[in-house]
């Protein structure tokens, strides 16, 4: 079997599917897995595993051709021609699309495989996706059903059922590892000025870190080749007694060593927070810009997202801020940024201080769900009701997908685990009348549902015929035409799941 | 380089090619592999999502 996994964005896009892949080569373990990226991101394979071949797309030197002066277009044609046709040759089994852009659909819809996933063209004129998980990629806030899961979350929906996790990053080749220091290391500009840290900010910084700080000895900055004259402006001038500053340009493999030995990462959004999520060592990452952090934050338990109250924040991703100085960037306090490394790289719970509370930040720790998800939660509360509401849309998001889709499996297990909580009187008073009312609607929609197709979709009801009879009126998913295997086994997990849960029939009676 | 102007004929230029090719011949082949440099183009004229484009790597 060949699977080609595709992905033409950047760094970053392609390191957040590293878990996806890796439960693509789980899953499919005889497989030949092959990955399509951007030319300009090939450092990558130093990094990856799991991955048989890489194959690239030349944008770059496509573009060039285009772009040449006296020069036909004709010329980036051929060429493109040229290297669809190789990739024919494959003979792929399954093709995944993990990009949302037109470009990379048009690209699918030439590369010959037996199925396809993700966004491709069908015969030109329909835009398909196969897949419910990834046609979230590409709607608007206000269209998703959650509009909040991570795209690392949604590649692993899309590639596999079950519960979901981090994959696994290493570098293969580089056997540079670093001595392990008291040093905070730090990424400060990206591909994107919007995001960068400012010349004051890490001015500022590294006077309270000089002065009041006592967990760092060193501090080091790593960047790209074409990035280090940014940042020595952006030192220039300081001088401490009691760190030392340091510049260190390096590889990606050589970035993940630097973190790995360093006691705390400070990033901006970039690719190296994404490695850094690969790794023990904590993250504080400041979301500036257009940084959708709800998508794309650090994809590490624990680690801090710190981003500004401003009204224009995030901004478009692809408009320049009018503005001479950016707001959510002035607004970053260094004292708050200073007190939240401090507690993070102690180890200790974060707690909101008198200058966390008055710089005008917001400061949120990542955080995974009982199913796995993804989550931010805002520092100091154990479950914040805008976090509850969105666990309830991601279990509502998971129904929604499996009366679309054939394959039962993750949908079920959340829903369970929102009901485990339920039942177990984890959840606040408020919570309760949410979820009550969550369930009440689901069961009226899926009725509706029912009646308009003739067949059972997913009900609630008290279901003697239900392999889970035995725990009273429990969730009953069935579906006519689907009374496979598979199902069973669902059901079957689900029973031993809910079999768990105490006084079930009484929580339930009070629903309906 | 390609000036602005003449980034933006070649477009024109690749967009009425197409739509030629899907009058006589249908949605073909060839106009996908059009559609894909049409898109590279709309990046180079940065009137596309900024997030088509890649950076510079290390």
């Amino acid at each position: 079997m060949k699977i080609l996994a595709v992905q033409l964005l950047r760094l970053g896009d392609v390191l957040m599917c590293v878990p996806a892949l890796k439960r693509l080569k789980e899953q499919y373990p005889e497989a030949e897995i092959h990955l399509l990226m951007n030319d300009s991101c090939r450092k990558l394979e130093e990094l990856l595993e799991g991955v048989d071949e890489y194959l690239y797309f030349e944008r770059s030197s496509l573009q060039s051709a285009i772009g040449a002066a006296g020069q036909s277009v004709l010329l980036a044609h051929d060429m493109l021609a040229a290297r669809v046709r190789d990739w024919g040759r494959e003979d792929y089994d399954l093709l995944i699309n993990f990009t949302q852009n037109r470009l990379s659909a048009h690209l699918c819809s030439l590369i010959e495989a037996k199925r396809k996933v993700g966004m491709h063209y069908s015969q030109g004129l329909a835009l398909r996706f196969n897949n419910f998980w990834l046609s979230q990629l590409n709607r608007d806030e206000s269209e998703l059903a959650d509009g909040r899961l991570h795209y690392t979350d949604l590649f692993q929906l899309a590639t596999s059922t079950g519960r979901l996790g981090t994959g696994q990053l290493r570098a293969r080749n580089v056997g540079t590892s670093k001595e392990a220091c008291s040093r905070l290391v730090i990424q400060a500009l990206s591909s994107d000025t919007k995001k960068d840290m400012s010349a004051s900010f890490v001015q500022n910084l590294l006077l309270k870190l000089n002065r009041d700080g006592a967990n760092f000895t060193e501090v080091m900055f790593i960047g790209a080749p074409d990035e280090e004259e940014r940042l020595r402006k952006l030192i220039e001038g300081f001088d401490g007694q009691n760190i030392t500053v340091r510049i260190e340009i390096c590889s990606l493999a050589e970035a993940k060593a630097w973190i790995e030995s360093s006691a705390l990462m400070l990033s901006v959004d970039t690719s190296t927070k994404h490695i850094a999520a690969f790794t023990e060592t904590p993250v504080v990452e400041l979301a500036l810009g257009g940084s959708d952090r709800y998508r794309t934050g650090v994809y590490q338990e624990g680690a801090v997202i710190i981003s500004s109250q401003v009204d224009c924040f995030p901004c478009s991703h692809s408009q320049d801020c009018p503005l001479e100085q950016r707001l959510c960037e002035t607004e970053l306090d260094a004292q708050a940024v200073f007190e939240v490394i401090e507690q993070r790289v102690q180890g200790h719970e974060l707690k909101q201080s008198e200058a966390i509370d008055s710089s005008g930040i917001r400061v949120e720790v990542v955080g995974y769900d009982g199913f796995g998800f993804w989550y931010l939660n805002p520092v100091n509360k154990a479950r914040s009701e805008e976090l509850f509401r969105l666990q309830i849309a991601r279990a509502n998001c998971h129904i929604e997908a499996q009366a679309g889709n054939s394959r039962f499996g993750p949908q079920i297990g959340h829903l369970s685990f929102l009901m485990k909580e339920f039942c177990e009187g984890q959840l606040e008073d408020s919570q309760k009348r949410q979820f009550r009312d969550y369930l009440g609607s689901m069961i009226q929609q899926q009725r509706r549902r029912q009646e308009e197709l003739g067949r059972d979709l997913l009900a609630i009801d008290n279901h003697s015929q239900s392999p889970l009879a035995n725990v009273g009126p429990v969730v009953h998913i069935t579906s006519q035409r689907r009374q496979s295997f598979a199902v069973r086994g669902q059901l079957e997990k689900l029973n031993m799941e809910l079999k768990l849960v105490e006084n079930l029939d009484q929580h339930l009676m009070e629903i309906s | 380089m390609k000036s602005k102007q003449e980034l933006e004929q070649s477009l024109k230029k690749l967009d009425e090619s197409a739509r030629k090719i899907i009058q006589t011949r249908g949605y073909t082949r060839e106009v996908e592999k059009i559609k894909i440099l049409e898109e590279m183009i709309k990046e180079q004229l940065r009137n596309e999502d900024s997030r088509s484009t890649a950076s510079s790597s290390r």
